[in-house]
C-alpha cells in the first residue's frame, strides 16, 4: 500500500496524527511545509495526502493543486482550524475528497482514508519470534521437523496432524482458554498434559495428540461447553467425533464459550479494544465497552465471522442502534 | 508515639558502609539499657481487634500519671503469635507475659508490676493442671516452637528501623555487599535448599539462578504478599510486624540476581502491612540501605509497593505480574517461565514474604546452619496459622519435620471443649484434609503431599467431630468459584459443576453416581486447567473423598449428615425425658417454633423450625435436652403421629 503524506507545521498535531495512523497500520510520511511536501511527492509515490490549510509559505490548497497537477490520481483531505464555506468549496474544487475542521475526530479521518486507500492489509504476526534454528520432535510416532519458536500446534498442523481448537486463530495471540488443544507430552520418565497452542517445540519432545488421557479431557471440556452453548454447529461436530454425552450437564445456556476471539480480534487486528471481558468466574462475560463507537462497529462487523458459536452477530444484531 | 520515633531519627545519618552500620548499632545499644523496664504491647492486627491501641493509650496516660516516664519505656511491637489470648503484653527485662490484657487492667499492672515488681497471677497463662507460667518462653504454646524468623516480632516496633538494627538487622546485607559476590550469595541460598514458603515449595536458589542467567539487563524481584488462603495470616503478621526482615532479604536477593527494581505486591485488605512497609522503606532509604549506592557498595536498588484489587487469583505468580503491568490479574500459560519472561516480558523472580524473610538468616548464619534444621527434603522452619477447634490458636513457627500431632496437641493444646479430633486441613483451597491415623506425618513438603494434601502457604485448620467433611469441600469450592478468573473452561465450568453437585448433596438431594461424576470432573480439571488455582481446586473434594467417603455416602444414600451440620439433613429435637420445662429455649426461638409451658415438656414444631441452632446453644448444659437428629427420622416421627 502506498504511504500517506501528512503536511502539518504544528509539531504536536503532526506527531499525534502520525502515531494514530501508524497504529492503525498505515505507513506515514510527514512534512512541515509546502516545499518539503512537494519535494516528497517528487521522491516517492504517495497514496493519500493530509494537508493543513495554513502552512508557512505555500498554503495547503496551493500544494494540493500543484501536487495533483503532476499526480492526478492523488487523493487528499484538507484540515484546518479556520474553516469557512469559501475555503471548503475551494478545497473540493482543487480535488480534495473531504474537508475537516479542527478539532476533528480521528476516526472520521481514518474512515476517509480507508474509503480512498482501502483497509490496511493485515500481516500474520506470530507471538514469539520463530527462528531459523531447526528442532526435531515426535508427534504421534511421526518425526516432525519444526523451527524453534513454533508451538506444538503449529508444528502438528504443518504436517497435517489435526488438533481440535476453538479459541485459537492463526492471526491472533494464542489464549489458552478452551484447553481443547490439550496434548500429552512425554519428557523423561513422566508425562503431562499441556495446551499445544502455547507450548513451544523442543528438541526430542514426544507428543501424543489423541492419547486416552487427552481424549478424556476433551470429552469433559466439550460436555461443559455444550451445556453453555447447546446446538452450536462447531461444538456438535466435535461432540460427535469424540462421542460426548451431551446430556452430562444440565443446560445453562449463555451461548458464549468465552473463547476471547472477538476480544483479541478487536484489540490486535482492529486496534480498537471495543470489546472486552467483564467479571470473574462464571460471571465473566464479553461486553462492548460503553465508549465503543457503534457507527464504527456497524461498518466493521468483522468479529461476527470469527465467533465460533454465532452469539456475536445475534447479540449485536439485537442491540443495533438506529442510524 | 510519633514523637518517640522522630527523636531517635533526628540523629539519623546515611550509612556509607558496613562500618558505619556497626557503629550505629553500637551507638543505639549504648543508648539503651537492657535492665530498664520496658512494656511491650502486641500491635498486630489480631490484638488490634482486641483493643491493643486502647491498652497502649492507657499505659501512656497511667505511666505519666505516676510520673514513671523516665523509668519505663513503652513499645508497640509486631505480632507475638498467640492470637487466641490477645492483647498480649510482655514486661521486660523479666519477660513477664500477660495475656488477655484489657485497658482496665493497666492501673493494676502499673501499680503492681512496674512499681512493686510483683506479678499479677490472674493475667498469667494457666496450663491444664492449673499451673501458672510467668515467662513467655515457658508457655507451652511457645516452648515447642522454633521462632527463628518470627521471633523478632516481639522485640521490635515495626515503625522504628533502629529496633531492627539493634537486633543485628541489615548485618546480612552488609556482609553480602561487602564480603560476598552476587554469585556466592546465590550459591549460599542454593546450598541452604530454601524452598518457597508460598505453597509451591520450589527451590528459591534455582529460581534465582534462572532469573540471573536469563537474557536481559532489566530484571525484577517481587514479594508476593497477596496471601489469600482463608484463615492464613502469617505473611500479614510478618509484613506488619517485621517489614525490615523482608526488605533486607529482598535487597540481598536483588544483589544476587542482578535486579535493581523490586515490587511488594500487597493485597488490598492489609492496610497495616502497607502502612508499616511504606514507613520501613522510607526509613531504609534515609539510612542508605535502599536506593542508590547501598551502604557505599555501588549497588542500586529500590522498591515500589503495589496494592492488590481484591482477587485471590492475583496471588498466582503470572497473574500477579500481569496485575503489576496494569492489566487485570489473570494467569497466563507458564510454559515459558516467569523467571525468564515475567513483568513486561523481563526476567522476574517472585518469592513469598516468609521466603524473603528467611534469606538474611541464611546469609548471617550460613547454609550449613540452616540445613541442620528440618528434614532431608525440607530445611529450616515454617510458620503456620493454627486455627479452628484447638485451644491455642495463633501463629506458630516450627522446624520442618515436627509431627502434626505435636503441633496440634503440644502447641495447640489439643481440641477445645473436650471434643474429639477429626481432621486437620492444610494448604488452603489447594490442599486437603489429614485424618487422625496420619497425625504422625511430619511437617515436610513431600510428606504432606503424599497424604493428598500439601504444605501450602501455612494455613492449618483443625476440625473436630462437629465438622462435616462434605461441607468442608463445599466451602472451599464455593470460595474458589468466586475467585476463579474464569478464563479457562475446566476451572470456570468444572468448579461450578462440582459445587452444584456438592450443594445438592448437602441439601439432601444427592443422587447415585454423584461421587463418580465428582471424581470424573476432578480429573479433567486437574489435568487441563490453566493455572494452579484450577489444577488444585479439586483437592479438597478428592481429599475428603479419600478419607471420609462414608460421610458422602451417608449424605447421598441415607440423607444423613453424621456431623450434624447440613441444615437440610438435620432436625432439632427436644428429648422429653431430659426437658425440665425451663422455657429458656422457647423464649429464645426467633420464629416461635417451640411450644410448651413452665415445667411442661417443650416441643419443636418442625415445620416452623429454621434450624438456626439457638435452642441447642441455650439449653442449660446440665439438662442437655436439645439434640440433633437426622431430618428423615424427624419426618418419620411426624408421619407416625398423624
Amino acid at each position: 500500500m502506498k504511504p500517506i503524506l501528512l503536511v502539518e507545521d504544528e509539531a504536536v498535531m503532526r506527531e499525534s496524527i502520525k502515531d494514530w495512523l501508524t497504529d492503525v497500520g498505515y505507513e506515514v510520511e510527514t512534512a512541515e511545509d509546502g516545499e518539503q511536501a512537494l519535494k516528497t511527492f517528487g521522491e516517492q509515490e504517495i497514496g493519500f495526502v493530509i494537508l493543513d490549510l495554513r502552512l508557512p509559505g505555500k498554503d495547503g490548497l496551493e500544494v494540493l493543486r500543484e501536487a495533483r497537477a503532476k499526480h492526478p490520481q492523488l487523493k487528499g483531505v484538507i484540515i484546518t482550524a479556520y474553516p469557512s464555506v469559501e475555503t471548503a468549496v475551494e478545497a473540493i474544487k482543487n480535488g480534495a475528497v473531504d474537508y475537516l475542521p479542527k478539532p476533528f475526530d480521528l476516526n472520521r479521518l481514518e474512515e476517509i482514508i480507508r474509503e480512498s486507500l482501502g483497509p490496511v492489509q493485515i500481516e500474520i504476526k506470530p507471538s514469539r519470534e520463530v527462528t531459523a534454528e531447526e528442532v526435531t520432535l515426535t508427534i504421534n510416532d511421526m518425526e516432525v521437523k519444526a523451527r524453534k519458536g513454533m508451538t506444538v500446534l503449529q508444528a502438528a498442523r504443518s504436517v497435517g496432524i489435526d488438533i481440535p481448537t476453538l479459541c485459537y486463530h492463526e492471526k491472533l495471540t494464542p489464549f489458552g482458554a478452551c484447553r481443547l488443544c490439550a496434548v500429552e507430552i512425554v519428557k523423561g520418565k513422566g508425562s503431562r498434559v499441556v495446551t499445544s497452542c502455547v507450548y513451544p517445540v523442543e528438541e526430542g519432545l514426544v507428543v501424543k495428540t489423541e492419547s486416552e488421557r487427552v481424549i478424556r479431557v476433551r470429552k469433559m471440556l466439550l460436555a461443559m461447553m455444550w451445556s453453555r452453548a447447546p446446538g452450536v454447529e462447531a461444538l456438535r461436530d466435535l461432540c460427535i467425533k469424540y462421542g460426548v454425552d451431551r446430556s452430562k450437564f444440565e443446560v445453562e445456556p449463555t451461548y458464549c464459550i468465552l473463547c476471547g476471539l472477538c476480544v483479541r480480534y478487536c484489540s490486535e487486528v482492529k486496534k480498537k479494544n471495543f470489546i472486552g471481558f467483564v467479571g470473574r468466574g462464571t460471571e465473566r462475560q464479553v461486553m462492548f465497552l460503553p465508549e465503543a463507537d457503534f457507527k464504527e462497529c456497524q461498518k466493521c462487523g468483522e468479529c461476527y465471522g470469527i465467533c465460533p458459536t454465532g452469539v456475536m452477530p445475534s447479540n449485536y444484531g439485537l442491540a443495533q442502534l438506529p442510524r | 508515639m510519633a514523637n518517640l520515633v522522630a527523636t531517635e531519627l533526628e540523629t539519623s545519618v546515611r550509612l556509607s558502609g558496613p562500618s558505619d552500620l556497626a557503629e550505629l548499632r553500637k551507638e543505639i545499644l549504648s543508648r539503651r539499657d537492657p535492665s530498664k523496664l520496658c512494656v511491650t504491647i502486641c500491635s498486630g492486627t489480631g490484638c488490634h481487634a482486641y483493643g491493643s491501641e486502647e491498652v497502649y493509650q492507657r499505659f501512656v496516660s497511667e505511666i505519666e500519671k505516676k510520673g514513671l516516664q523516665e523509668k519505663v519505656d513503652i513499645r508497640r511491637t509486631g505480632c507475638h503469635g498467640f492470637c487466641e489470648r490477645g492483647t498480649v503484653v510482655v514486661v521486660f527485662p523479666e519477660e513477664i507475659c500477660y495475656l488477655h490484657v484489657k485497658p482496665d487492667d493497666i492501673p493494676e499492672i502499673v501499680a503492681t508490676t512496674l512499681t512493686e515488681g510483683k506479678v499479677i497471677e490472674r493475667l498469667l497463662y494457666e496450663d491444664r493442671d492449673g499451673q501458672k507460667v510467668v515467662h513467655e518462653g515457658d508457655i507451652p504454646f511457645y516452648k515447642h516452637q522454633s521462632r527463628i524468623v518470627f521471633g523478632n516480632n516481639r522485640f521490635i516496633d515495626p515503625k522504628n528501623i533502629e529496633d531492627y538494627i539493634a537486633l543485628g538487622g541489615y548485618n546480612a546485607l552488609a556482609k553480602a555487599l561487602s564480603e560476598m559476590t552476587p554469585g556466592s550469595v546465590l550459591d549460599e541460598v542454593k546450598k541452604a535448599n530454601l524452598r518457597g514458603r508460598g505453597g509451591g515449595g520450589f527451590p528459591a536458589g534455582v529460581k534465582w539462578e534462572t532469573t540471573r542467567n536469563a537474557p536481559g539487563d532489566i530484571k525484577y524481584v517481587i514479594v508476593n504478599a497477596d496471601e489469600g488462603d482463608p484463615g492464613a495470616y502469617m505473611d500479614r503478621s510478618l509484613l506488619e510486624g517485621n517489614p525490615h526482615s523482608v526488605i533486607e532479604g529482598l535487597i540481598i536477593g536483588a544483589y544476587a540476581i542482578g535486579s535493581h527494581e523490586g515490587f511488594v505486591y500487597v493485597r488490598q485488605e492489609y492496610p497495616l502491612a502497607v502502612e508499616n512497609t511504606t514507613i520501613a522503606l522510607e526509613q531504609a532509604r534515609k539510612y542508605g540501605l535502599l536506593g542508590r549506592n547501598i551502604l557505599g557498595s555501588g549497588f542500586d536498588f529500590d522498591v515500589k509497593i503495589h496494592r492488590g484489587a481484591g482477587a485471590f487469583v492475583s496471588g498466582e505468580s503470572s497473574a500477579l505480574m500481569t496485575a503489576i503491568e496494569g492489566k487485570v490479574g489473570e494467569p497466563r500459560p507458564k510454559y515459558i517461565r516467569t523467571a525468564v519472561s515475567g513483568i513486561w516480558d523481563r526476567p522476574s523472580n517472585l518469592n513469598n514474604v516468609e521466603t524473603w524473610a528467611t534469606v538474611p538468616l541464611i546469609i548471617n548464619k550460613g547454609a550449613d546452619w540452616f540445613t541442620g534444621i528440618g528434614t532431608k527434603g525440607s530445611k529450616g522452619t515454617k510458620i503456620f496459622s493454627l486455627v479452628g477447634k484447638v485451644n491455642n490458636t495463633g501463629l506458630v513457627e516450627v522446624p520442618m519435620g515436627m509431627p502434626l500431632r505435636d503441633i496440634i496437641y503440644k502447641i495447640g493444646g489439643g481440641i477445645r471443649d473436650g471434643k474429639k479430633f477429626k481432621a486437620v486441613q492444610t494448604g488452603g483451597p489447594s490442599g486437603g484434609v489429614i485424618p487422625e491415623r496420619l497425625l504422625d506425618t511430619p511437617v515436610d513438603f513431600d510428606e504432606l503431599t503424599k497424604t493428598g494434601s500439601m504444605m501450602g502457604s501455612g494455613g492449618m485448620i483443625v476440625m473436630d467431630d462437629t465438622t462435616c467433611m462434605v461441607d468442608v469441600a463445599r466451602y472451599f469450592l464455593n470460595f474458589l468459584s468466586d475467585e476463579s478468573c474464569g478464563k479457562c473452561v475446566p476451572c470456570r465450568e468444572g468448579i461450578h459443576r462440582m459445587l452444584e453437585i456438592l450443594n445438592r448433596i448437602c441439601a439432601g438431594e444427592g443422587r447415585k453416581g454423584d461421587i463418580e461424576l465428582l471424581e470424573e470432573i476432578a480429573v479433567a480439571v486437574q489435568t487441563s486447567a490453566l493455572c494452579a488455582l484450577g489444577t488444585t481446586a479439586p483437592n479438597p473434594v478428592l481429599s475428603t473423598l479419600r478419607y471420609f467417603r462414608d460421610e458422602y455416602e451417608a449424605h447421598i444414600k441415607e440423607k444423613r449428615c453424621p456431623a450434624g451440620v447440613c441444615k437440610a439433613l438435620i432436625a432439632y429435637y427436644i428429648q422429653p425425658e431430659k426437658c425440665k420445662g425451663c422455657m429458656i429455649c422457647l423464649r429464645n426461638c426467633p420464629v416461635g417454633a417451640i411450644s410448651g409451658g413452665k415445667r411442661e415438656v417443650h416441643v419443636i414444631q418442625q415445620n416452623k423450625c429454621t434450624k438456626c441452632g439457638t435452642c441447642f446453644e441455650v439449653c442449660p448444659a446440665r439438662f442437655g435436652a436439645v439434640t440433633k437428629i437426622p431430618a428423615i427420622q424427624a419426618a418419620k416421627a411426624a408421619e407416625l403421629k398423624h
